[in-house]
């Protein structure tokens, strides 16, 4: 198969155009002091990088990091027991069980956050049956919310890797007298991890780089890395800043891949 | 045969997915409740109506962003399908050191925030503009989805490529198979499971995505999450909205469940 | 592989349908969301045989943005005020000519607009913009609660800006403010008798401080008016215009209107205009879009749909003589006469602050900090 590997040159000319120009664009950007794209006028600059550690930056890097860390953490102890258990059950349509579960994803992310408004703030629509809830603009709901949304992108994968796990080696561990607890925790759990890994990903990325749910749902007075970028795309036009910004956030999360995949003994960076 | 026991343990469990199960669909819930509600306003339930249903097929600009949004997931699916597995299969024959590399780059726009690959791609694609006029709108949205659902299409299907015993493919050629039809017909069916799972993603996340197509639309083309966002506070945002949304989830809702009830009777009925 | 075959089909039919229907000539209007009566569009693609494409955007950066990118050739783009000088300083919009446009006249407009573009705006701003809808900031409010409506009638930006304004309902009254940064910075600076414009930081001091006490239960844009239209909010700063819109909501769902407007002494004005971008490749359409939505006739029906006051002195005329409107004119005299008499002054295009900092991210900064 060795032969194909010409195949890849299409794509990989597509990623250079497509990611590394953009990625050295913003390099150079972040070092400059410039007028949105006007090169014209542009200067070198460390101003950018210096400002990187105000309290605005950082107390919204730590809010993103709080609330997608929380509600990462959330989805897994809840996503992950919901794949095993369905993964370790006896039902004939467990795969379609598991599309249930996953279905919610294709419902308009924007519309389920407008339903979240009519849940959280206290004059609504559930007033009619009697409900109402005061939680706009706390952590509470921006996390809660996040959970719903992202939850399925935990399940999917932990319940892949489950799926394809080779049962044998459970079986092999219960001959041998190992309670099941202890099985758990010593072969599924570890044989599992890509999975986990995956889904941590899938859940933490868009939940820490987002804007729309903590907008909405924080009431505007939560502010996280995603609003301060998006402010700074969209409003000031300081491209300097805001590549900056998101640079900071690539390395920040491929370096946390990295460490992990140092636990990864299979070496395999699967996403 | 196991015998199913109604444990504690058990009872807890289906509690547990059910509690899971009811909070997953409560947004739904509440979007079916207002799609049926007259209120325009959606503040409180004044009445049933199913006249946001008729509007979906009415409304111009909003079953054109419908159809946008339908045209460019389908598209962007298939060709990142289609152009996806052949890339992983030619970054799977590279080298170890640079099959890292390109994974590395393939992660990048998986890992980047959204409005950062939305914007680079607008800034790439302004670029062309002098060369190829009246380009922008339905292309460059279709071109900004393959990008981003690609990757994820590779990253599905490496690993089924990896699990590949290598011996299958040089057998077969050594029995005389050309070399692009015994990928087509030896190859691509065993990372068929690979191919399916990584379309799916990209089916999802192009269906659901406002940022990186707000960036990339033109032209007045648009796709339903760009409609909604856009008209979030004003008039003329409709409940027509919730309508289609209560509507794709019971056509989804269906294709799932029919045919896993179909299974379950036929089973029955053989084991009867 | 077959089933992605199979999947080819519809992705074909599609795209053939939506790209058929991608418009060849036709008019590339930028416009914001909900901002022109649709029956006019139909009335003009009849009346000159052309076909609109309207893209919509929420704010003047995104229209900016889109104008800036190139991406489509716009022919005609409404921003606001400080966008269009903007606009014009960077060489992004053309001239229009006016003795092309048989609509146009020296006094058509409403004198007090009139006035603030000659003695408050960029010179030579006659040419290149043609005023669409206009209007002031103030605070709608929520007419639920009997303090709330005493204390804004009575505090003028104060009840917004100090939550002991409401002295022992303090604690129960939602306030909210906008989130774009400029708009929110207004409040305080009119509040101080500042000069809306300025770009000295000394003249922010206290801002931070100020804003932060008063803790604000709802930061948004167009959630505000929805939200105070619910009653989840009590007051919040918004644009003379969302008022009207939301009144039309409430009134066209039935819903009794449990709110209301109020203008402080001390305010500013805005106007959106028509512009014809560099990017148009049809400057005599986008000419005759302009004269044609200045038809005072097309000018009224849009007025009555839109609910931003009207720039044409015929159009206001026309609403306070027509019995439909006659008692919401009555009700709401700022619908058509938006200063009433107040001081008010027009937001300028500034870009950089007295230390030189980008203008724009100093203002973001301050709100940033004030939401810590």
């Amino acid at each position: 198969m060795k032969r194909f590997k010409y195949l890849s040159i299409p794509y990989i000319v597509w990623l250079v155009i497509l990611v590394v120009i953009p990625l050295i664009a913003m390099l150079v950007l972040s070092f400059m002091d410039s007028d949105a794209l006007d090169f014209s006028t542009a200067k070198f600059s460390l101003d950018n990088w210096k400002n990187l550690f105000q309290t605005t930056y950082l107390n919204a890097f730590w809010n993103s990091l709080k609330i997608a860390g929380i509600a990462t953490i959330a989805c897994i102890l809840i996503g992950y027991p919901i794949s095993y258990f369905v993964s370790t059950s006896h039902l004939k349509n467990k795969f379609a069980l598991i599309m249930v579960l996953i279905l919610p994803m294709w419902s308009n992310q924007l519309l389920r956050i407008i339903a979240w408004e009519k849940i959280f703030y206290p004059v609504s629509i559930i007033n009619n049956i009697g409900l109402s809830f005061d939680l706009i603009g706390t952590d509470f709901a921006v996390i809660f919310a996040t959970v719903t949304m992202y939850l399925p992108f935990m399940i999917l994968p932990t319940y892949t890797v489950l799926e394809k796990m080779d049962k044998s080696y459970v079986e092999a561990s219960y001959d041998l007298g190992v309670s099941r607890i202890r099985t758990f925790f010593k072969v599924t759990l570890p044989m599992s991890s890509k999975g986990i890994m995956s889904g941590v990903i899938m859940v933490f990325l868009p939940a820490s780089t987002g804007f729309a749910i903590t907008e909405r749902l924080g009431g505007g007075k939560i502010v996280m890395i995603g609003n301060i970028i998006e402010n700074f795309f969209k409003r000031s036009f300081n491209y300097n800043m805001g590549s900056m910004l998101s640079l900071v956030v690539i390395l920040v999360i491929m370096g946390a891949i990295v460490l992990l995949s140092k636990f990864d003994k299979e070496g395999e960076t699967l996403i | 045969m196991k015998k199913n026991k109604i444990t504690v343990g058990s009872v807890l469990k289906v509690l547990f997915l059910g509690i899971v199960i009811f909070i997953l669909y409560l947004p739904i819930l509440i979007l079916f409740v207002l799609s049926i509600d007259s209120s325009r306003t959606g503040n409180t339930f004044t009445g049933v109506t199913f006249q946001w249903y008729k509007e979906i097929f009415t409304n111009r600009s909003l079953y054109m962003s419908i159809l946008t949004t339908f045209a460019v997931a389908l598209s962007a699916t298939c060709i990142s399908a289609f152009l996806g597995t052949f890339a992983a299969i030619g970054i799977h024959a590279l080298s170890k050191k640079a099959k890292e590399k390109v994974i590395l780059l393939n992660n990048i726009p998986v890992l980047n925030a959204e409005i950062v690959t939305g914007i680079s791609i607008m800034i790439i694609c302004s670029f062309l503009i002098p060369f190829i006029p009246d380009f922008f709108g339905y292309w460059t949205m279709l071109i900004a989805h393959v990008f981003f659902t690609m990757p994820y299409v590779i990253l599905s299907v490496l690993p089924k490529l990896s699990e590949l015993d290598p011996n299958l493919y040089d057998a077969t050629t050594d029995l005389g198979v050309r070399p692009f039809r015994a990928l087509w017909k030896i190859v691509i069916p065993s990372i068929e499971p690979g191919i399916v799972s990584g379309s799916l993603l990209a089916f999802t996340l192009s269906i659901d995505d406002f940022v990186i197509s707000y960036f990339t639309s033109g032209n007045g083309v648009q796709n339903f999450s760009n409609w909604i966002y856009v008209r979030l506070g004003r008039r003329n945002f409709t409940p027509a909205a919730y309508a289609y949304n209560s509507l794709l989830t019971l056509v989804m809702l269906l294709i799932v469940l029919v045919p896993a009830f179909r299974k379950n009777k036929k089973n029955k009925k053989e084991k009867n | 592989m077959k089933k992605l075959i199979f999947l080819l089909v519809p992705a074909i039919a599609l795209s053939t349908f939506v790209l058929v229907n991608s418009s060849s000539s036709c008019l590339y209007l930028l416009n914001w969301g909900e901002y022109i009566d649709p029956e006019l569009l139909t009335q003009f693609e009849d009346e000159y045989n052309t076909n609109v494409v309207m893209e919509e955007v929420g704010s003047s950066e995104d229209m900016y943005q889109k104008i800036k990118s190139s991406i489509t050739p716009y022919d005609v783009a409404i921003p606001g005020d400080y966008m269009v000088e903007r606009m014009k300083e960077e060489d992004m919009i053309e001239k229009i000519d006016l003795s092309s446009l048989s609509n146009y006249g020296e006094d058509i407009f409403s004198d007090d607009l009139t006035r603030l573009r000659k003695e408050d705006f960029f010179s030579g701003n006659e040419e290149y913009c043609v005023p669409y809808f206009w209007g002031v900031y103030g605070l709608l409010y929520s007419t639920r609660k009997d303090y709330v409506v005493k204390t804004v009638e009575e505090k003028g930006w104060d009840a917004i800006l100090k939550r002991d304004s409401y002295k022992e309902n303090a604690g129960d009254v939602k306030l909210a403010m906008y989130s774009v940064p400029r708009f929110g910075t207004t409040a305080y600076l009119l509040n101080e008798g500042k000069d809306i414009n300025t770009n000295r930081a000394e003249d922010f001091d206290g801002l931070v401080d100020m804003m932060r006490k008063t803790d604000y239960d709802l930061w948004g844009d167009d959630t505000i008016k929805k939200q105070i239209a619910a009653g989840n909010i009590d007051v919040g700063l918004t644009q003379l215009g969302d008022f009207f819109d939301q009144y039309y909501l409430s009134t066209g769902s039935d819903e009794e209107v449990q709110f209301s407007y109020s203008v402080p002494e001390n305010t500013s004005a805005f106007f959106d205009a028509m512009v014809i971008p560099k990017t148009s490749k049809n400057h005599d359409l986008a000419e005759k879009f302009i004269n044609f939505m200045l038809d005072p006739d097309n000018s009224f029906d849009n007025a009555s749909y839109v609910g931003y006051c009207p720039t044409l002195k015929s159009v206001a005329k026309k609403l306070s003589e027509d019995p439909d409107y006659s008692d919401l004119i009555e009700k709401y005299p700022f619908y058509i006469d938006p200063l009433q008499g107040k001081k008010a002054t027009l937001f300028r295009y500034i870009q950089k602050m007295d230390d030189g900092s980008n203008y724009q991210d100093y203002l973001q900064d301050l709100i940033n900090r004030v939401k810590a």
